[in-house]
């Protein structure tokens, strides 16, 4: 039994394609090979229509991505950008919140429907341009949205994958969410 | 002289153990594992030989248990510790229990147990005290040194959840109303319970007096001595084979080569980085109940528990629970025995799957909450009965938090949601004949549903995190010891998933019959979860939550007179409703709760149904496959209906099966897209709105409540004001 997983076999598993056995003997493997994220970059990136590279990919469709100036951003599979991935890329998304149980229903179908309205609302960020649904949070009305993910990039590149970025700096792992709000509140 | 290594005390060697960690970062100091090294094929015959006797001691002492908590579904665990409390080696079961052990045995260290009583061989010690390391009332711990030439070489340790507390104002073992630890129960501190080997009369009388399953709960308590007698003998017969040299040294091998494998667990499954994860719970059970007695408890709670966890640069695991709410006059408080348990949860299916089970992830993980919050209470008095409705939802956000790391990294066939749902229904009433009995029935707390991952979705009902009753296969057994409640039905309950690209997986609902109660008969039930606020099982990548658990009765029906006149009987929510609007079954009221039941009398003919487990989705639901969505619909996963909704998928029966109009759904699912624009706007106006309402304190009250609590701790506190750009002067 190979403890590698071939490129092929990680895109089926990527696509939810690879068999369940075979899915099995993957979450069997004593130990991932080293080799893994580098597959899987690259199948990542064959899949994206834009040419920057992934530094990381996020969720199904977000990617932090290096842009040709150094910037490191957070980038849609559709090509949407939401600028530096230190800013909570919520606050650059679209955003619709389900906070009635009429608007719950279209979701929760199920009768009757015990979700409180007074008590949580469903919000759903989506992307500005192809309106792909990001996240969903569920929390009570007033709640900060959640910074799901802030990778600290350079130490995994440099002490876990052994591939040290070129522009390393302590400055990229840094929440930059307050800055942007800063500038919103300043502009009340 | 001490009873430990070469004559040093128990505090000098728990002192010792904490001295090398610090200054080598090696457990014991032991940068090198010798023995693995010299000899790797003996040192695994030793590892299997501790596994065994910990495994075999399990399956032998649940022949001599009564309660069918343990014979049948096996809700106990045996250990072997180190003498500093660490555990090496533990059987299957409960094995989040291995998580509190340590600390009991670090109680009982530093409160001079080796001066008085003293630690003699055949001593029995009990715990189920959270002041001391246990988790709540039901879980009974019992400890038997063993000793090898007058040294103190390890403890055995057995464990099991009983079946009622004794509490005051609810019956069980996991009583739903406990504004303190006075209603809690039959707590008692780390005690000498025995000599010799033998329980002490006076404490089979305790269990007599104090609780309402006496028998049930004196044997369970012969079992666990018996089950730590036996594992006491084994360790001992490992002793002569391999020597008390090897046994000692071997044994903290173990433990540092596992807290070094879980450091490499998270390098080589994850990325480094900080993340954020919460949930929320709604408790009301105690509101209306409590005025007259204990009004500082007459209210309800939202309840946040948040979650934020940093991987570091060397595989450790912080999880900080800042922001999360003070602790209360209710029993949803967690202390430091049920802290450890609850973790266990997660790392021990998630983490530390494979090899021996142990503790030695305490070491690879820091644990940080404020004093005086529900993560960190410092009220001695305080209830912790239902700890594990607030520890064991945090399972959502460390398995989400788990999946979003494990998918960046690429090892995306580990990412899996995951909430345990863990509702235990405790009853309890008269017979006719004037005989009391009190029963916790454990049918809903095994059965879990999985979560979706990013490239499946999740299965329906087949494992628990947290409870081995999964392993059992069967709980039929419990019938016959709740004879006023006959079971209608038990299946999964469609649309009851989080939708996604992959949806979790369903829910389950159970039907029951009251029949015939006797002079009285009560029920409640402690969910864990709440549908109320979509709590637990969470989504992720765009997946929805799925609605875990809720609880319906209905009261006052002709159900019975139905039965008798040859009508059947309903067996599932939908066919219930469906008599109801048919007019052919009666209902005087329906009491619907989207979480715990508060304690509830029925009477001949009552109906209650239990909803319980569905589970999170991943992945846009527009991003679903037709095929997934054709087979939910044949298979009677997902209604039509549903599946219209969320997918858009349009579909007709052809030739008796359900078949998807793909374009028909193109259209559809443009349309909406189309929506969504429409009605979504940009987080910038969003935002601007958000704030006015907050600015304008525009809540409910169990909202205001709750951020006029949580704004009490400076981190979320900033968090929140600057998220909001808020005035300094802001308050609530």
């Amino acid at each position: 039994m190979s403890e590698e997983v071939s490129k092929e076999n990680l895109k089926s598993l990527v696509e939810g394609k690879l068999p369940w056995e075979e899915v099995k003997r993957l979450l069997r493997m004593p130990h991932k090979e080293e080799t893994r994220f580098w597959k899987y970059l690259e199948i990542m990136q064959e899949k994206v229509p834009w040419k920057e590279k992934i530094l990381l990919p996020l969720t199904d469709h977000l990617y932090i991505v290096r842009k040709e100036d150094g910037a490191r951003v957070v980038k849609c599979d559709c090509g949407h950008e939401f600028g530096d991935y230190r800013i909570n890329w919520k606050f650059n998304c679209d955003v619709y919140v389900r906070e009635t149980t009429e608007e719950f229903k279209e979701v929760y179908t199920i009768d009757p429907c015990p979700i409180d309205p007074g008590l949580v609302e469903i919000r759903e960020y989506y992307c500005p341009t192809c309106s792909t649904l990001l996240a969903v949070e569920n929390v009570p009305p007033g709640y900060p949205p959640l910074f799901d993910m802030l990778p600290d990039l350079d130490t995994f590149y440099r002490q876990w994958l052994g591939r040290p970025l070129e522009d390393e700096s302590p400055d990229w792992f840094q929440d930059k969410t307050a800055e942007l709000l800063s500038k919103w509140g300043a502009e009340k | 002289m001490g009873i430990g290594y070469q004559n040093s005390s128990l505090k000098e060697m728990l002192a010792e153990r904490d001295r090398l960690f610090s200054e080598t970062g090696h457990l014991w100091g032991l940068k090198e594992l010798a023995l693995h090294q010299e000899d790797p094929a003996k040192m695994m015959r030793f590892q299997l030989r501790v596994l065994g006797a910990c495994i075999t001691s399990r399956e032998l002492a649940k022949l001599t248990a009564a309660s069918p908590i343990v014979r049948t579904v096996g809700e106990c665990i045996f250990m072997l510790l180190v003498p500093e409390g660490d555990v090496a080696a533990a059987s299957f079961g409960l094995t989040g229990h291995v998580g509190s052990a340590p600390l009991q045995v670090k109680h009982m260290i530093q409160l001079g147990y080796e001066e008085n009583p003293g630690i003699r061989p055949g001593d029995v010690f009990s715990n189920n005290d959270p002041q001391y390391g246990g988790p709540h009332a039901a879980d009974n711990y019992t400890y038997i040194p063993i000793i090898y030439d007058g040294e103190l070489i390890a403890w055995s340790c057995a464990m099991n959840h009983i079946g009622d507390v004794g509490a005051a104002l609810a019956p069980g073992s996991y009583p739903g109303l406990t504004p303190t630890s006075f209603t809690d129960g039959f707590l008692y501190p780390l005690l000498k319970t025995g000599e010799n080997f033998t329980t002490f009369k006076w404490f089979d009388l305790m269990w007599e007096r104090r609780t309402r399953q006496p028998l049930f709960n004196i044997i369970d308590n012969k079992m666990r001595v018996t089950g730590a007698k036996l594992l006491h003998d084994k360790a001992l017969e490992i002793v002569a084979e391999f020597g008390a040299d090897y046994f000692r040294k071997a044994t903290r091998e173990i433990l540092e080569r596992e807290r070094q494998r879980a450091l490499n667990f998270f390098k080589e499954r994850t990325v480094p980085g900080v993340y954020q994860e919460v949930n929320l719970g709604y408790h009301n059970i105690y509101q209306g109940r409590m005025a007259q007695l204990f009004p500082q408890s007459d209210r309800a709670w939202l309840v946040t528990r948040r979650t934020d966890m940093e991987i570091r640069s060397d595989g450790s695991v912080s999880i900080d629970f800042e922001g999360s709410n003070s602790q209360d006059s209710f029993g949803y408080n967690v202390g430091e025995g049920a802290l450890r348990v609850g973790l266990s949860f997660w790392w021990v299916p998630m983490v530390m799957y494979g090899g021996v089970l142990n503790t030695a992830i305490n070491y690879a993980l820091s644990v940080k909450a404020p004093s005086g919050t529900i993560f960190n209470p410092n009220d001695p008095y305080i209830s912790v009965t239902s700890c594990f409705h607030t520890i064991t939802l945090v399972l959502t956000n460390l398995t989400r938090f788990q999946a979003r790391a494990t998918y960046s990294r690429g090892i995306i066939e580990e990412a899996l949601l995951k909430e345990q749902s863990s509702a235990l229904v405790e009853q309890e009433g008269v017979f006719s004949n004037g005989v009391p009995w009190g029963f916790t029935y454990f049918s809903l707390a095994g059965a879990d549903s999985t979560g979706a991952r990013p490239y499946k979705d999740g299965e329906t009902l087949c494992a628990s995190h947290l409870n081995p009753e999964s392993d059992a296969g069967e709980d039929e057994e419990f019938e016959v010891y709740m004879p006023p409640f006959l079971l209608l039905g038990k299946t999964f309950l469609p649309d009851s998933c989080g939708y996604g690209k992959y949806r979790g997986g369903v829910g389950m609902q159970v039907v029951m019959l009251v029949v015939e109660p006797g002079k009285m008969v009560r029920q409640s039930a402690a969910c864990g979860s709440s549908a109320y606020t979509t709590q637990g099982g969470s989504g992720s990548s765009g997946g929805y939550p799925g609605l875990i658990g809720w609880n319906m009765a209905f009261h006052d029906t002709n159900m019975r007179q139905l039965i008798e006149a040859g009508e059947g009987y309903p067996s599932t929510l939908a066919e219930i409703q469906g008599w109801i609007r048919e007019g052919k079954l009666k209902v005087k009221e329906i009491e619907i709760w989207g979480g715990d039941v508060a304690p509830t009398s029925y009477k001949d003919g009552d109906l209650h149904v239990f909803i319980a487990s569905s589970q999170g989705g991943w992945g846009d639901p527009l991003d679903r496959d037709l095929g997934l969505v054709e087979k939910d619909l044949n298979e009677g996963w997902v209604s039509p209906e549903a599946n219209r909704a969320v997918y858009g998928a349009v579909a007709k029966r052809v030739d008796g099966r359900w078949k998807v109009d793909g374009e028909a759904t193109a259209k559809a699912q443009q349309e909406m897209r189309r929506r969504r624009k429409e009605r979504a706007t940009s987080a910038k106006e969003w935002w601007a709105e958000q704030r006015q309402r907050v600015m304008n304190k525009d809540f409910s009250q169990p909202v205001y409540n709750l951020y006029s609590d949580i704004l009490k701790y400076e981190k979320f506190c900033r968090q929140f004001m600057g998220t909001w750009q808020l005035p300094e002067d802001y308050a609530l």
